[in-house]
Formats: structure tokens, sequence, C-alpha cells
């Protein structure tokens, strides 16, 4: 089917919001990060309501949001639902983030965290549907979630580098990059094999198109070299300049790590772009008879 | 309880689009857009075997329809006469029924009520006054068939009892409506 780009940037922008609040609680939980918390839950509300501003987009009639009680099984439902929980636990959070009250951040925190755990999944379930074998599967949430750790650590990561306790935290910030990154990898790896072994196997929908067929560059391209290759090799990079420093010097740049994050992050941005491209390529239904 | 089915006898079916064309016109479906479709299905085998049949296509009206279990306003339902509709004042058209239909028969409609989802009502309007639906009236082969599956006096009953029946792929959904074929081999999922 064809790319849904109002629901695509959502679920992009969800991940950010979703991997961020994660990383903020595990600070919270270790008692760690506490400079960026602050940045770092500003950046989560302002992608989860840049987000949910453009999901509307895809509706023909938004002004009728009220019946959207009207089914409360539907994973439309729960994800509307999930985004709201999200946004009134980011908002506390952020209050609290600016005052000093340590035991409630550190609750709104993990709460928040718990949240974003379940955040990228709901919104991957909602495209699990029969109908459309090349989605039908956990994979596709699984994947969902990877890309938002990756997404949200590498972001966090940067910012604690450039903002944080660098020389304390940086090094435990790195190590939640590089597990961000590798999950990723392998959640968009599985949801690749998926791909390759749905049932009702056809040609639109075929593992083919995507290795040699006319998504190729996409998934060469975007996915592999610049959703997984580049990001995981800049996260290694960071953590290894951060062990042995510049050079071997044993002094590692803050910045300068920061910045080969922050390249990380924007390539798994660009990376969870294609895939989801391609998954609504993929994306065909079981038997299209009317409406291709 | 009462089944409300439309079945189609392909072994009748001339592929003459009547069905197709009177459609539009008792539910003024706008250009672009059907509620009912013929597709051709073949030729297939090798001369001079080859076989060939007609398909009219439309919403199966799911004995467990997706469409209805993924509408997040509950604008799809389901009719205790087993009808699949679409409430349009309270369809967003958030377009997540489209995804979920198995046989891509629905669709997003911006032309006559903006921005809501189109497609085959069983004619309900005229059903609830005791009419047939207009595809099934004016089909000159009388391959199209209306009526209540539980009742075995009623005319999909008996071709189902008649005729071998087949239905379009089944992820667990169960659609509705039974094509009954006997003169050719069934080139569909079952």
């Amino acid at each position: 089917m064809e790319v849904q780009w109002p629901l695509l940037v959502f679920s992009v922008l969800l991940g950010i919001t979703s991997g961020s609040f994660i990383f903020l609680a595990i600070g919270e939980l270790t008692g760690k990060f506490k400079e960026v918390r602050f940045t770092g839950a500003l950046i989560a509300l302002v992608c989860l309501a840049i987000g949910g501003c453009v999901s509307v987009l895809h509706m023909g009639h938004p002004e009728r949001a009220l019946h959207l009680l009207g089914n409360l099984g539907s994973g439309l439902s729960k994800e509307l639902f999930a985004v709201a929980v999200m946004g009134i636990v980011a908002i506390v959070y952020l209050v609290l983030a600016r005052k000093d009250y340590p035991g409630a951040s550190k609750v709104f925190g993990v709460i928040g965290g718990v949240v974003g755990i379940v955040l990228s999944p709901i919104a991957g379930a909602s495209y699990l549907i029969a109908a459309r074998p090349a989605w039908d599967s956990i994979a596709l949430p699984l994947m969902y979630l990877g890309a938002g750790l990756a997404l949200g650590f590498t972001l966090m990561a940067a910012l604690v580098l450039l903002k944080g306790k660098a020389s304390e935290e940086g090094g435990f910030a790195l190590k939640l990059a590089l597990a961000g990154v590798v999950i990723m990898a392998v959640t968009t790896v599985a949801y690749v094999i998926w791909i390759a072994i749905a049932p009702y196997q056809a040609p639109s929908r075929s593992i083919e198109r995507l290795l040699s067929g006319d998504l190729a560059l996409m998934f060469w391209a975007g996915v592999v070299v610049v959703g997984i290759v580049v990001p995981v090799a800049l996260t290694v990079l960071a953590c290894v300049k951060a062990t042995r420093g510049e050079g071997g010097s044993g002094i590692a740049n803050p910045k300068s790590l920061s910045t080969y994050l922050f390249v990380s992050f924007a390539c798994t941005a660009v990376g969870a772009v294609a895939i989801r491209m391609i998954m609504y390529a993929v994306g065909t239904s079981v038997e299209q008879l009317i409406y291709k | 309880m009462t089944r409300n089915i439309i079945s189609v006898d392909l072994d009748s079916c001339i592929g003459c689009h009547s069905c197709a064309v009177v459609c539009k016109q008792e539910n003024g479906v706008g250009l672009g857009t059907y509620y009912n479709k013929v597709l051709t299905v073949g030729p297939s085998g090798t001369f001079p075997d080859l076989e060939m049949y007609y398909l009219p296509v439309a919403c199966q009206h799911c004995d467990n329809p997706e469409c209805v279990s993924v509408c997040p306003t509950g604008a799809s339902y389901k009719r205790e006469d087993g009808v699949v509709l679409v409430d349009h004042s309270k369809c967003i058209g958030c377009q997540y029924c489209v995804m979920a239909c198995p046989y891509g028969v629905r669709t997003y409609d911006e032309s006559r009520d903006k921005g809501v989802i189109e497609k085959c009502t069983m004619c309900a309007h005229l059903i609830d006054k005791g009419e047939k639906p207009a595809c099934v009236k004016h089909c000159p082969g009388q391959a199209r068939l209306f009526g209540d599956l539980d009742d075995p006096e009623s005319p999909p009953s008996k071709m189902r009892a008649t005729k071998k029946v087949h239905k379009l792929t089944d992820v667990g959904n169960h659609p509705g409506v039974e094509y009954g074929l006997d003169k050719f081999t069934w080139k569909g999922g079952e």
C-alpha cells in the first residue's frame, strides 16, 4: 500500500519519546542524568505533541475524535490512550524536573519509562492485521520498540555528553546508547526475516523486492547501511574512544563523542523511516480485488 | 436468526457488468469508486482445454469482520442480519478498516461525503423494505442470489445444496459470500 506519511512520522517521533523516557527512567533508578532530565523530557514531550498533531492529518474527520471511545478494543484506541497517558506523565515529569522533588520525580520518571516501553509496541501492534501478512507478526511492534530505544538512547546519551556530567555518567550513557542501537539492529533484522517467511507469499510482498527488486536501494542503502551499520559503528567508535581516549591518549572529548551520537541518532532516524516505507510497500492485502 | 447473504452462481455469470453498473446507479457511487466489480479469472490451461470465468467481487459481509473489530469509533458495524455497514456520522476516515479488509473492497472516498469509507451496503435500504439488492434484482443471468442462509428455501441455501461452493481466502474473517462453480476449476483461495 501507499506510504502513510502522517502515521510514519508519528511512529518515528513516538519512538523518540518512548526511548527517551526509558533512558530517563533508567537514570532515575540509578541516580544519574539529573542534568538532562528537563531537556530530555522536553524533547520527548515535543516529539509526542508534534507526532500527535501529524497523525491527525491521516484522518478525514478529526473533529469526530470523540467517537474514538466507541471501540476501546481497537488498536487505534489503545494507541490514543497510551499517547494521552504518556503526555500527562511527560508534563508532570517536566514540571518535577524543574523543581526539586526527588521522590516524586523518581516515581514519575519510572512511570514514564514503563509507559515508554509499551508506547512504541502499541503503535506497532495496530498493524497486526491478518489481512496484511507482511505486518502480522510480533516482529513488527518489536521493530518499533527497537527503533525507539536506539533513537531515544542515542539522543539522550548525546545530551549527557554535551550537558551532563560526562566524565562520571558518560560511560554509562554510552553503554545504554550501544545497547539501544544493537537492539534496533536485531529487531530490524528480525522484521526483515518475517517479511521473508510470512504466510500468503506474493510478489508484491516478497523479500526479493527488498534484496534485488524495486525496494533494494532503499533497503540496502537506507536500512542496512545508513540505518544499521553506521549507527552501530559510530556508537561502538564512541564507546571505544571514551575508553581509550582520543588517539590512545586516555582523554576523550565529550563534545566529539556527542557528535558521534547525534549522527548515530540521525542515521537511525533515516533507517527508521526507510524500514517503515518498506513496511508500507510490502503491506499488501491477501487479495486486492477492487482497490490496489 | 437471519443471515442475509448474496451468493453468486459463477456458472451463470456472463460477465456483463450489469451488477456493477446498477450498483453505481442505485447507490450514487462516484467516479473511481466501486462497491462491486466484475473480475475476469483466466484464461488458464493449455489450448484447447482453456478455462475462464467471471468473478463479481464486493464486500464479503464476513462472519468475523476484521474491519469491524479494528474500527476505533464503532462506525463499522455488523447488523444482526449479517450486513456489515459503515455509519458515516461516526467515521473519522482513519482508513484502518481499509487496511484490515483482506480483499481490498473498501475505499476512502473524498468525492461524495468527503473523508469517509465507502463499500457495498448489500443495499440495506432496499432489503429493509423487503426488496432485493439492486445487483441481484438486475442480474440478467440470475447469477446473483440473495436471501437468508439459515432459511433452507432461500436461493443461496438452494445453491449451496446443489453446487460446489467456494469462498475467497479466509484469514480468520470467515467471508460470507459463497461462489458456486461446477464448470471450471476455482482459482481462488478457500
